[in-house]
């Protein structure tokens, strides 16, 4: 009994625990799965559409699960939209046209659509950046056409169209062809003075699915265009975000052998004249062979690393190309180490301007680790 | 008032608790004052101030602090078993007159009681400002504040030994951020992202060394913990050891947090500790989420560093007024009203900001300036009062010499 006034007090305490004010009961929220972003007629107002998985409608979720693919009660999810001059605005209007609060920290995919792309995202970044239950993990992505159409493409493997983007992001980004661009990687890039240029996986919503169609890039918050094609794509990716690359057929006299790659490394170096040079390690193995070389010979595999270095070295020549004359964006980053190791150079120039001008070369090591379980 | 008068005999000069901490709770305690809260935001805060350079300048002010913290120490090794409450008036005192020593005493307690309220202020409500952004909008930043302050008011009138133990409970804890942005780093870091170095001028360096040093702020405990010493011999190694596993700390997280997000997309977070373990999915743990995990950490970082930092203030309060030691609860819960206040006084974030980053600053300035004068006078004037053990030791000399 001597401890009760104790035990009183305490008890009076619970209710103020901090906790208390926001929970919030599991199915008492909506949570929202995607964003899709898109452009209007007028230049100042966007449409933004929210993807809301209905549990008790997907199969296993208790309820039956009609897959009759989005709008309305009847489908696994529900999409809502709004329309206005800012982020907050347009989500306002879905907002109150909802039944319970929209949580967005299990949303997985922004999609921008190439028109919105084309016309700015800064302004929508920077709302999702201030809001902190958005994951920096997500994939942020431009899509072909209406982004607010690709949330509702029907996808037979899955009820929710956004777990299937989801998934084959992913996967693409652990294999090294797809770009490891997330929403945090996104900011980090934008937030860079050198890096001037983000890109981002560029999508396109076909029958029954999605198609990868290379990287949009950027210049500032606007995009200016796409890397598209497969050895392009994985040229940038080896020199922006070390990823692997691609695979190279190599041809030989009576045959070709395939080289697979499954690691690389770059090293940049800048000069104090501003020029680059690029040097890429690649390691792999042999994947496929039709010609009757003798791989356990040591010279045999020198002359086929050489041949892949060369192959890698005149397709990243007609990439910097493409860089430099066409698309005039710094695609691989560059202008971040410019900035870093001559920065006296940087800041006597206009990178955005004069990244065409840089001398870039590129040199390629290619190293056979091994050639599969066959010894030959 | 009245800080102790303990000139006449060093038997007086004995507190309660001389002897309650043992080397390695000192150790921990001195890391854990200055890794509190602030940590949140303070590699932002030294990309802003500081810019690229705060790399390599967070290690120099790592290592001036070691310098320095050694020094504080050697100068409380001269006053074995005293606080900094009893020492300072020594310092100052004369044989005539007494009550200078008294008076400018008082002004530095006060001061340094000034130091510590606005810091714990401001943990406190740097704290409850991070949580009621990234975790609980809907709750009210006045329960999150006072939630707080309630759990570290009642821990921190408990005796230093309990906090001692507390502090050496706590320690292995706090060390798994720090482990964990190891994983980020190798994840997400780059390299390009430190550099260019060497852009400052000389006033930039020096405000980069002075904003670095900033986080290192909590470390005047050690100028009362010091007098709870069991091995007052060892404590200018073991002070200068705590610092200098601080400076790893920090230093650490700042360049961590510099590798991943790069010094300008840093400035421009405001909580980045929390976004910069947004930015990876761990593979191998159980968890999804790894910045929930680690907040919850940071709650143990900031309760123990606001406990501390209470502990400090309260026991100083105690042997200034001589207030009996089952008397310390009611000073504790006499000063929360204060805390709060002074956490609730900034209208906003940005005003809270610039309002206790001054105050931090001037704070910081004081108290670097005020110990290099105590050190400085105490060997001008020969001040000093000999360990326990070289007391016995001569007393016995005494007695051999005379049989």
């Amino acid at each position: 009994m001597r401890h009760l006034p104790k035990i009183i007090i305490l008890t009076l305490i619970f209710p103020l625990l901090a906790g208390c004010w926001d929970r919030r009961e599991i199915e008492d929220r909506l949570y929202v799965s995607a964003i899709a972003i898109d452009s209007t007629e007028d230049d100042d107002i966007a449409e933004i559409s929210v993807q809301i998985p209905i549990p008790n409608q997907v199969v296993g979720g208790g309820g039956g699960g009609q897959a009759e693919g989005g709008k309305g009660p009847s489908g696994p999810f529900e999409l809502l939209s709004g329309v206005g001059k800012t982020y907050s605005e347009a989500m306002h209007q879905i907002v109150v046209s909802s039944n319970d609060p929209l949580f967005f920290g299990n949303m997985q995919v922004i999609m921008i659509s190439e028109e919105q792309a084309k016309k700015g995202i800064e302004r929508f970044m920077d709302a999702i950046k201030r809001t902190s239950e958005v994951r920096r993990q997500l994939y942020p992505i431009v899509v072909k056409g209406k982004a607010k159409d690709a949330l509702n493409v029907k996808v037979p493997s899955e009820e929710i169209p956004v777990n299937y983007i989801r998934g084959m992001l992913r996967s693409g980004t652990r294999n090294g062809i797809f770009a490891d661009i997330t929403l945090g990687q996104l900011l980090i890039d934008m937030g860079l003075p050198g890096c001037q240029f983000p890109i981002m996986n560029y999508m396109e919503p076909t029958e029954g699915g999605y198609k990868w169609d290379g990287i949009a890039v950027f210049k500032g918050e606007k995009m200016v265009g796409a890397i598209q094609g497969r050895e392009d794509v994985a040229g940038v990716l080896q020199v922006r975000t070390n990823q692997k690359g691609h695979v190279v057929i190599v041809p030989r006299k009576d045959g070709m052998i395939a080289f697979h790659p499954y690691s690389s490394k770059r090293k940049i170096k800048v000069n104090p004249d501003g020029s680059v040079v690029i040097d890429i390690d690649v390691t792999g193995l042999i994947q496929e062979k039709t010609s009757t070389d003798d791989l356990s010979k040591t010279e045999v595999l020198q002359d086929v690393s050489n041949q892949v270095s060369t192959i890698y070295q005149r397709q990243m020549k007609g990439l910097v190309n493409h860089s430099q004359k066409e698309l005039k964006a710094d695609v691989f980053n560059l202008g971040e180490y410019v900035r870093a190791y001559q920065p006296k150079f940087y800041n006597s120039i206009n990178w955005q301007e004069d990244y065409p001008d840089i001398p870039i070369t590129t040199k390629y090591h290619v190293t056979i680790h091994r050639y599969g379980i066959s010894s030959d | 008032m009245t800080p102790n008068n303990s000139s006449h005999s060093p038997a007086s000069k004995k507190v309660d608790h001389q002897g309650s901490l043992s080397s390695y709770q000192i150790y921990v305690l001195i890391i854990l004052s200055i890794i509190g809260a602030p940590l949140l935001n303070f590699p932002r805060f030294v990309a802003a101030e500081a810019g690229a350079d705060g790399v390599w300048l967070s290690v120099i002010s790592g290592l001036l602090v070691t310098g320095f913290v050694y020094m504080v120490s050697k100068l409380c090794q001269r006053f074995t078993g005293q606080t900094f409450v009893q020492f300072i008036p020594e310092i100052f005192e004369t044989k005539r007159m007494k009550w200078i020593g008294k008076g400018i005493a008082s002004l530095i307690i006060i001061c340094f009681a000034l130091y510590w309220m606005n810091q714990i202020s401001f943990q406190v409500r740097l704290f409850s400002e991070a949580t009621n952004t990234t975790l609980l909008p809907k709750t009210p930043i006045e329960v999150t504040i006072l939630t707080l302050l309630l759990a570290s008011t009642f821990a921190s009138y408990s005796r230093p030994a309990v906090i001692g133990m507390l502090n050496e409970f706590l320690f292995p804890i706090i060390l798994l951020p720090f482990l964990l942005q190891l994983y980020v780093v190798f994840k997400k870091g780059e390299w390009v992202h430190l550099f260019p170095l060497l852009q400052s001028d000389w006033r930039g360096l020096g405000k980069g060394i002075l904003s670095n040093g900033l986080g290192f702020s909590g470390f005047e405990v050690l100028f009362l913990i010091m007098g709870y010493s069991q091995k007052v011999e060892h404590s200018a190694k073991v002070s200068a050891k705590a610092i200098l596993t601080t400076t790893v700390l920090l230093s650490s997280t700042i360049i961590a947090q510099y590798l991943v997000f790069g010094v300008d997309a840093l400035s421009k977070n405001l909580w980045s500790a929390l976004d910069f373990y947004k930015e990876v999915r761990p593979e191998l743990l159980v968890i999804e989420r790894i910045e929930a995990f680690v907040l919850g950490i940071w709650v143990v970082i900031a309760f123990i560093a606001i406990t501390n930092l209470q502990f400090a203030l309260v026991r100083t309060i105690c042997e200034a007024f001589q207030v009996k030691e089952e008397q310390t609860k009611y000073v504790a819960w006499a000063l929360l009203p204060f805390f709060y206040g002074g956490a609730m006084v900034s209208e906003n974030i940005s005003d809270f900001f610039t309002k206790f980053q001054e105050y931090s600053y001037i704070g910081f300035v004081f108290s670097i300036v005020v110990p290099i004068v105590l050190f400085l006078l105490a060997i001008i004037r020969r001040k000093k009062i000999p360990s326990k053990k070289k007391d016995q030791k001569g007393e016995e000399n005494h007695h051999a010499t005379s049989s």
